[in-house]
């Protein structure tokens, strides 16, 4: 089985590499549509992808 | 498709800029002014002109870099920045033409001085206008 790249998943979800990146290291937060659609494509709920920050 | 559109939208606007380069530049000369800033003003919408065409063949090439294309433009976090860094400049702007305003009177220069200030007012009148458009729409 191939591995998924942040270039497979950002065409996917029709964003950038650098966009999957910083989600990745945590710089960036996706938007609730972004999310749904990564959500959608790995056939997982939002909150198994995302989860809140604790103050 | 839409963003296809979007393209010969830019296409025709470049080629606006460079009839209307030529016009200015043309006109300079025609009408035998030193009036330097238009014939340069001119030059620079030539310029920008053929830059704006250089890149839409370069985008059109075929399907996949116009999606690359597409994605860069409408890519939420490129968006984000695009929109901090213009909330920023807007910032600054204001702060710096303030202080302007303030050394200038200062120092007597108040016809400068009105003229930054109108400006000024003139930028925080758009931007009410464009917070209570956006306001009504969301």
């Amino acid at each position: 089985m191939r591995r998924l790249t942040q270039d497979d998943l950002a065409k996917e979800v029709d964003v950038t590499r650098q966009t999957i990146i910083s989600l990745e290291n945590g710089k960036y937060v996706a938007s609730l549509q972004l999310a749904l659609k990564m959500a959608k494509f790995f056939n997982v709920s939002v909150e198994d992808l995302f989860s809140l920050e604790e103050e | 498709m839409e963003f296809k559109k979007k393209l010969k939208t830019r296409l025709y606007i470049a080629i606006i800029y460079i009839s209307l380069g030529i016009m200015m530049i043309t006109g300079t000369f025609a009408i035998k002014t030193d009036n330097d800033f238009i014939s340069s003003f001119g030059f620079a919408l030539v310029v920008m002109g053929i830059v704006r065409i250089r890149n839409y063949f370069m985008i059109t090439k075929n399907e996949e870099t116009i999606k690359k294309q597409q994605i860069a433009e409408t890519d939420e976090r490129n968006l984000s920045i695009l929109n901090k860094a213009k909330s920023a400049t807007f910032t600054i702007y204001i702060t710096l033409m303030g202080t302007a305003v303030i050394i200038l009177s200062l120092f007597n220069m108040r016809d400068i001085a009105k003229y930054i200030a109108y400006s000024v007012c003139l930028l925080v009148v758009i931007y009410w206008i464009a917070y209570w458009i956006y306001q009504k729409r969301s």
